[in-house]
């Protein structure tokens, strides 16, 4: 890349100097010959006069004056000229090596360039083999899955007659069997997401309904656990895809479940603010420190220190947020929620835009009856 | 109860599922590949087959195309997680149902059960519903217009699935909340003119003057009967 050339005065000529140089002798010579000349003419010849000292040293000192002050001033130019186009040639010297520099520089900033694009390219690649691996190892890993939960339901069809102490080491294993699933199906979910591969179906959701929907799913009568479900009157529905959203909210529950054992309630809010649906997961655990509140969303990432039998794997909340965000909504976390210090407790709130009304003045009164 | 072809090149599923299925009354036979698994279905003439997508040499969607060939027997599909395009491609060969692995054998014995419900009730693959130039598959839930893919959210899809059911009647707003979301929710009427809003826009050609869901002022919305 070549810069435009900076606007500046062009220095004189070399041959321009040297005439000057010249001129600079040769014009006082000439006048002060002619006026020598002029004055011996005037004086010898038209007025007869004789040449006497005091006329040599007269009309040399009336032919020099002139010569010497044109002298003087073209020696002062020449000297100003010279001065000029010794700077000219240091600005030119001065100006093409900062163009060479720009040039050197802009040479070593497309090379830059040129290697972070390439790393670019190799972190992409990187990035696809990646998820092409995860993709890979979880469609490998599902098939001895499907085989392991197959062979547990069959044992579990005769777990009568199994002696009391395998019935235990086998719920076990079923347990794990479900989770172990439920990571595969997570991993590939996310790997799917991260490739753009996670197709969304968008149009309206009812809330109330979906929350009674995962409120009862995840909270059946054999989980023993209490729960609550408020939802504002009159609540428009939201724009998402009600699949995934389910998804999100089974999610938020089971976290709920699972980060605060006890009796206390988890109390599940849907309100309107802001031109927003805002959807409330509150529960009464031990809360999330503030310091781990902005990593809760990362991948991997799980709240305190957990033992070896807890079933959250740290992708629940990253993929909930990734959804969350390609629907166009947002979610945070709170805590505390109560002032009670045992039990602060935590609130996850995601909020989704609102489906668009039907306009006004179609011809469509709802079906009203 | 029924005879049934596994065709898995698990041999391990294979083993596990036809103990399963055994148990569950059915008579199963197990083929490890696409190439034995069209012999098997040849000599055994199974009521229903079990068939793997990802398989060496014969692919699931190869040996799906030439049981077709072959005859009307129903097919189950055992796909991957999120593989949509896939289980699309597999309707669209003439597979009647799929589950993804990890399955839980309770689950697919209940599809097998379905598959052979329909199937005995001449329903051959599913129900589907057809009015104008629209066809709702109403087990693949999958919307043709005209023979092009419409997408249509869960909801969405039944709402017009509850209207297309009975055409020309009129069903009110408490009927269609009912038939979607159940009777606990009978009174939220106030959200089905905006979903029909939206259910305009994806299905209609011109949802300012919609030919397949039409208001009748006071009363409802119909699904109009053809002429």
């Amino acid at each position: 890349m070549s810069l435009p050339a900076l606007t500046r005065a062009q220095p004189p000529p070399a041959s321009a100097v040297r005439l000057l140089r010249t001129l600079r002798w040769v014009l006082p010579l000439a006048l002060f010959g002619v006026a020598v000349f002029i004055e011996w003419g005037e004086h010898i010849r038209i007025e007869g006069e004789s040449i006497s000292l005091a006329f040599v040293i007269e009309t040399t000192l009336f032919g020099l004056i002139g010569p010497a002050a044109i002298f003087l001033t073209l020696a002062w130019v020449v000297r100003l000229l010279a001065a000029y186009v010794r700077m000219s040639a240091d600005l030119a010297n001065a100006n093409q090596d900062l163009e060479a520099r720009i040039n050197q520089r802009t040479q070593h900033l497309q090379e830059a360039t040129a290697e972070l694009a390439e790393a670019n390219v190799e972190l992409r690649q990187l990035d696809r083999l990646k998820s092409e691996f995860v993709s890979l190892v979880s469609h490998q890993l599902r098939a001895p899955l499907t085989d392991i939960r197959g062979a547990l339901e069959i044992l579990g069809e005769d777990a009568s007659s199994l002696p009391a102490t395998s019935r235990r080491p086998m719920e076990i294993l079923t347990l794990e069997a479900d989770h172990l699933s439920v990571l595969i199906t997570r991993i590939l979910d996310v790997s799917r997401l991260e490739a753009g591969h996670l197709s969304m179906s968008l149009g309206p959701v009812a809330i109330e309904p979906l929350l009674a929907r995962a409120c009862a799913a995840t909270f059946g009568p054999e989980r023993g656990r209490r729960w609550s479900l408020m939802v504002a009157a009159g609540l428009p529905p939201a724009w998402a895809d009600e699949t995934l959203l389910e998804e999100v909210v089974r999610n938020l529950l089971e976290n709920a479940i699972l980060y605060a054992p006890g009796d206390d309630p988890i109390e599940v809010k849907a309100t309107m603010g802001d031109g927003m649906i805002s959807v409330a997961v509150t529960d009464h655990g031990p809360g999330v420190p503030a310091d781990e509140q902005e990593r809760i969303f990362q991948s991997f990432h799980r709240v305190g220190d957990r033992d070896a039998t807890s079933s959250g794997y740290g992708l629940g909340l990253y993929f909930a947020e990734k959804l969350i965000d390609a629907m166009g909504g947002t979610i945070g976390v709170e805590s505390p929620v109560w002032a009670d210090p045992a039990a602060p407790g935590t609130r996850f709130r995601f909020a989704l835009p609102i489906a668009a009304d039907a306009p006004l003045g179609l011809d469509d009164d709802g079906g009203a009856d | 109860m029924a005879r049934l072809l596994v065709i898995d090149d698990d041999r391990s599923l294979v083993e596990l599922l036809s103990d399963y299925l055994t148990r569950a009354g059915h008579e199963v036979t197990g083929a490890p590949d696409g190439q034995r698994g069209l012999a098997a279905a040849a000599a055994a003439s199974p009521d229903l087959v079990i068939l793997d997508v990802t398989m060496p040499g014969l692919d699931g969607w190869q040996t799906l195309a030439r049981l077709r060939a072959e005859g009307p027997v129903p097919v189950i599909m055992l796909t991957a997680r999120g593989d949509e395009s896939e289980i699309l491609r597999g309707f669209a060969g003439g597979a009647d149902d799929y589950v993804t692995k990890p399955f839980s054998f309770a689950q697919l014995a209940a599809r097998i059960s379905a598959v052979l419900e329909r199937t005995a009730t001449g329903r051959h693959t599913s129900e589907v519903l057809t009015g104008a130039d629209l066809e709702v598959d109403t087990v693949r839930h999958r919307v043709l217009r005209a023979g092009v893919v419409v997408d249509l959210t869960p909801t969405e899809f039944s709402i017009l699935v509850a209207l297309m059911r009975e055409p020309g009647r009129v069903l009110s707003a408490r009927q269609i909340v009912t038939s979607v979301w159940g009777s606990e929710f009978m009174e939220e009427t106030g959200y089905i003119r905006r979903y029909v809003w939206h259910l305009r826009q994806k299905l209609e050609i011109n949802p300012h003057q919609p030919r397949y869901v039409l208001n009748e002022r006071g009363i409802g919305y119909v699904f109009p009967a053809a002429p």
